[in-house]
């Protein structure tokens, strides 16, 4: 399958590695039209003064590889926790627990407000969704113990999602018998 | 108990569609409350134009061209920030056009044993019928499998075995949860099914290459 239609992720070359693979460029048509079938149909105007409709690949050009030169730090993950705010107070909030891998029971926690940014502060309320990570930070060749937590930021449900849900929860009470 | 974490994780997410890359510059992210202000002042740009975008924030990367977007994350820990910040997208955008949605895991064990190392690749691809003839030291490179993926969000799963390109003697393991996005009468995809399909699919995504690399450890002993 070609790039247009695969959505695996991209591939990497180690570290610091210069290699002469070429990378797929493109160039910057004034027009272009995607076909079903992924080719590419550019029309250049500015490059030639015509507007008849000309077909060519993408550019390959060589170029050196960074691997990871966006990323600061990679990260070993060693327990994730998804957590739920109980209660909270000006210090701290206690929340609820539960293994992400669902193989630890469940367990209840307090953490003090300053394991957050100030800025998300106003998200510990009670109900709010957060997940807290263990592991292994890494810098260069060492690594150091580290506890993440944040909260999450999914956008409020829609009418219709709340209606399915109530629909779902009223099927599965009518399902268990409960009145 | 699982054997082991491991050592390097990569997650990544991919659209593709007809998409505006222009957009998605980090102010935008702002005004849309995606990023918070801080994330937002100190995202670098490389490049914003209507061809191309590649963003950095949050320890994440997001690369946009017109019919193809990608964000990912080296850093594990950020896993479920990065289907906020999807879902958030594609919530805001409702009208883009979306064909097909892979989330993406990979995740790499320094195996640290040459032996053991050549071991899992002649287990998984013996040598002995076809390559011992044909080759010379024959080795694994990859090992692609694919299995289907039933129920709501019907599509396919593409499993990746393969030497570590970040370990001399490691062990890469990659999955692909691949959705093609169903279209409706008029052959519009409907792509307002790919939020949820992010959100009910990402564990199940992001467990499946450790499931196929315990399995791995599991069946094949050093």
């Amino acid at each position: 399958m070609s790039a247009a239609t695969t959505t695996t992720a991209p591939i990497r070359e180690p570290r610091s590695s210069f290699s002469e693979r070429p990378v797929t460029v493109r160039s910057t048509p004034d027009f272009q039209f995607l076909s079903a079938s992924g080719e590419v149909t550019v029309a250049d105007v500015k490059v030639s003064n015509i507007t008849m409709l000309i077909r060519r690949e993408p550019l390959r050009v060589p170029r050196p590889l960074t691997f990871e030169e966006w990323s600061r730090l990679g990260f070993i993950l060693l327990q994730k926790w998804e957590g739920v705010v109980v209660e909270s107070d000006n210090d701290s909030f206690t929340a609820k627990l539960l293994d992400s891998h669902g193989k630890l029971p469940p367990h209840d926690a307090t953490f003090s407000r300053a394991e957050l940014p100030k800025s998300e502060h106003k998200l510990i309320e009670p109900g709010a969704p957060f997940v807290w990570t263990l592991g292994y930070r890494k810098i260069g060749n060492t690594r150091e113990r580290a506890s993440v937590v944040y909260f999450r930021s999914l956008p409020p449900l829609i009418e219709s999602e709340i209606a399915t849900a109530e629909k779902s929860a009223e099927d599965l009470r009518g399902s268990i018998g409960w009145k | 108990m699982n054997p082991r974490a491991p050592d390097a994780e990569e997650i990544s997410v991919v659209l593709l569609g007809s998409l505006n890359p222009g957009i998605f510059h980090p102010e935008w992210f702002r005004r849309q409350e995606i990023l918070s202000p801080q994330d937002a002042e100190e995202a670098k740009i490389k490049i914003v134009s209507p061809e191309v975008t590649e963003v950095l924030f949050l320890d994440m990367k997001l690369d946009v061209f017109p019919n193809r977007l990608v964000l990912e994350t080296l850093d594990a820990s950020r896993a479920e920030k990065l289907e906020d910040i999807i879902v958030n997208i594609l919530s805001k955008l409702p009208h883009t056009p979306i064909t097909a949605c892979g989330l993406n895991n990979t995740i790499q064990f320094d195996l640290a044993d040459e032996e053991y190392w050549h071991k899992i690749g002649h287990t998984l691809a013996p040598k002995d019928l076809i390559w011992n003839s044909v080759l010379e030291k024959p080795g694994m490179a990859l090992l692609s499998v694919k299995g289907s993926l039933s129920g709501k969000f019907a599509g396919e799963i593409n499993v990746n075995v393969a030497p570590s390109r970040k370990f001399p003697h490691g062990l890469s393991v990659s999955s692909n949860f691949h959705y093609l996005v169903p279209s409706d009468e008029k052959g519009t995809p409907r792509s307002g099914e790919v939020p949820n399909y992010v959100q009910q699919m990402w564990k199940p995504a992001l467990e499946k290459a450790r499931a196929v690399a315990y399995q791995i450890f599991e069946k094949i002993k050093k």
